[in-house]
């Protein structure tokens, strides 16, 4: 049977087939140190937040998966599973704990009667630590453990998922859910891994089948001969590159800084060691994604230094917290939104909570002038000129020396010349900017397709932009998963982009590309993929149009 | 479907036949669980010789086992509560699992 999906890459791969795991810490029994009702509302919060995220599956899966998806929600919502843990608190019980027993006792049942009964005990057990995990703000899903080689099969891969996983064993990753741009996505081109998003039936092959993984066509075979495994067991040899790194720059000798996306101080070291130049995007949500609270001031100072230090002097741009509806903090509550990727997020997570925001702008400043390193600052989200001033106003107030705003929201780059008249610098986020311009939600895989920042509408707002930071004589940076397609990037560029920033694994292909063709030649390549109907068109016109072999 | 009204001040109960050939299980017990979260007065389910249990509670009318030709009695109290219990017998005397047939 072959699934099909989206190729991320154009590698192949091939393993058997294993499904993510859990490994919650199991709760105690011990007595609560909160008050009761403290509690209560911790359970009601962490059981609706579950509930949400299994209707959200359930609305994205078919069949089977749906089926048993949409009974897990009842069973999170079972008003007599809910008076047992109301009963459990009401005994001095801390909220893990009675989630965790009373979705245990009431599995127990099922599993005495048998048959399909005790099949959905599976689902009550799985509830529970699902409960636990929301409650104690640790992921659920962790990987499998094998001794070779693996393809992880998953519905899809939340940020908190991806930010834990030990991926040294896993050849190959393959979810149901998903887009290109999504987080899975963004994982497999960090790692350099095979990934193959948005195929519907995969969460059907069983555990241990041997699967081929083709990126380039995007499919995954789950009866393939033993002499094809062989072929591509055979062929997946890495041709390390261990030439050191010159600067980014086009043939002419136009210099383009080619900076790391990085999210942790192991990032920084790998983007250095891969020779990036500085970062450009320094994600500070690994601070706050998984904490019970918000991190204090000292502690975002210190991981902030940590990080700028690490970088041995580059430049680093530190974007403020991307959190919010989209990606929820446990100590934040913003309640269930319809629409996550429309409400608050970004910076208007800040503007909501400006405790937040002046934490970490506070904490920055002490890592700015800590001098270990050139600190930038952006915020994301930016709507518009008057937000961008809003920021700016905050941040010099705080005391940073220089300020700037990401461009991912539409509005936001047809007025961008207003925005360079108060920022030092912009920085675009393709991702967003693509899942805005096109109206389609990047985490729904029923609408990938769309999720192509090649359009030729995402390009024209990216070249006003460009043309906005030419007048301004202003840096304009791109810090989205475009940035690490090589070819993509000559276009970018084109487009009057001054700095790219990317996962640092795609650093060598995009400065080996960039250096063959001169500043005049990619603005032709950028002019030939703005005139394009289609993102496909686009990408089609580029490649027929390259005056020699990007390699 | 074998009914029989047994009605006094409070109790409505009414017995019915399992309709569904593969009980009040998985997709079947989903639809008596949400025709229940709609019933106000709510109802209870419990075998002959059973304790009530809440209907709206899937791991409840899970745990009771009601497999196809078992008899279920059906109860609810107060204003309404023959509406309410007549609209679960008519659900539960039928065939729920579209794809079994």
């Amino acid at each position: 049977m072959k699934y099909t999906g989206m190729g991320v890459g154009l590698g192949v791969a091939a393993g058997p087939v294993k499904r993510m795991a859990h490994t919650v810490p199991e709760p105690t029994g011990g007595p609560s140190t909160l008050p009761k009702d403290v509690e209560i509302e911790r359970a009601k919060r962490a059981l609706d937040a579950v509930a949400a995220e299994l209707e959200h599956r359930a609305q994205r899966s078919e069949g089977a998966a749906a089926e048993v998806l949409s009974a897990q929600v009842m069973m999170v919502q079972d008003p007599d599973v809910w008076d047992e843990i109301e009963a459990s608190i009401e005994e001095g019980k801390s909220a893990e704990w009675a989630a965790h027993s009373s979705f245990e006792s009431m599995a127990g049942i099922l599993k005495s009667l048998g048959g399909t009964q005790a099949e959905r005990a599976v689902d009550l057990i799985d509830i529970g630590w699902r409960t636990v995990a929301t409650l104690m703000g640790v992921p659920y899903g962790v990987i499998p453990v094998s001794d070779e080689p693996f393809v992880l099969v998953a519905d899809d891969l939340s940020p908190a998922d991806t930010a834990v996983l030990d991926l040294t064993q896993v050849a190959a990753l393959v979810t149901s859910g998903g887009s290109p741009t999504a987080h899975t996505a963004i994982l497999a081109r960090a790692r350099g891994l095979v990934a193959v998003v948005s195929a519907s039936g995969v969460l059907d092959i069983p555990d241990d089948t041997i699967v081929i993984v083709d990126a380039a066509t995007g499919t995954v075979d789950s009866e393939p001969s033993a002499e094809q495994v062989e072929q591509v067991k055979s062929q997946r040899t890495e041709s390390a590159d261990d030439a050191p790194a010159s600067p980014g720059r086009t043939s002419d000798g136009t210099a383009i800084p080619l900076l790391a996306n990085v999210g942790s101080v192991a990032d920084a070291k790998e983007a250095l060691a891969k020779g990036a130049e500085g970062v450009g995007l320094l994600r500070t949500e690994f601070l706050f994604l998984g904490a019970s609270e918000q991190p204090s001031v000292e502690t975002q100072a210190t991981e902030y230094t940590e990080i700028v230090a690490a970088l041995g002097g580059q430049k680093v741009t530190a974007r403020t917290l991307d959190a919010g509806a989209d990606k929820p903090l446990p100590f934040l509550n913003l309640g269930h939104e319809e629409n996550p990727a429309l409400g608050v997020r970004g910076i208007r997570t800040g503007i909501k909570d400006e405790s937040l925001l002046k934490n970490q702008l506070e904490a920055l400043v002490q890592t700015q002038n800590a001098g270990v390193g050139e600190l930038w600052v952006m915020a994301p989200m930016i709507a518009d000129a008057a937000e961008a001033e809003w920021f700016v106003k905050h941040a010099r107030a705080a005391g940073l020396n220089k300020v700037g705003v990401m461009i991912e929201v539409p509005s936001c780059a047809l007025v961008a010349e207003d925005v360079y008249k108060v920022v030092d610098f912009v920085s675009i986020g393709t991702n967003d900017l693509t899942q805005y311009t096109m109206a389609a939600d990047r985490q729904n895989g029923a609408v990938a397709g769309y999720q192509d920042a090649w359009h030729p509408a995402v390009l024209r707002l990216i070249g006003m932009v460009g043309a906005a930071a030419t007048k301004a004589k202003k840096p304009l940076s791109v810090c989205g998963e475009a940035a690490s397609d090589p070819l993509l990037a000559l276009v970018l560029v084109g487009l009057g982009v001054t700095s790219l920033s990317m996962t640092p694994n795609a650093l060598r292909d995009v400065r080996s590309t960039l250096v063959r063709y001169s500043i005049d030649e990619v603005r032709e390549l950028a002019n030939l993929a703005v005139a394009a109907g289609t993102a496909a068109g686009a990408r089609e016109a580029v490649r027929a149009g390259l005056p020699r072999p990007p390699r | 479907m074998s009914t029989e009204l047994v009605e006094n001040e409070e109790l409505v109960s009414v017995e019915v036949v399992v309709g569904s050939k593969a009980g009040l299980h998985a997709r079947p017990a989903a639809a008596v669980v949400s025709l229940a979260g709609k019933l106000d007065p709510a109802v209870t389910l419990r075998k002959p010789e059973g304790t009530a249990v809440n209907a709206k509670s899937i791991v409840k009318v899970l745990s009771q086992n009601f497999c196809h030709g078992d008899l279920v009695v059906v109860e609810a109290k107060g204003d309404g509560a023959a509406e309410s219990v007549r609209q679960m017998v008519e659900l539960i005397a039928q065939e729920l699992d579209h794809e079994a047939e």
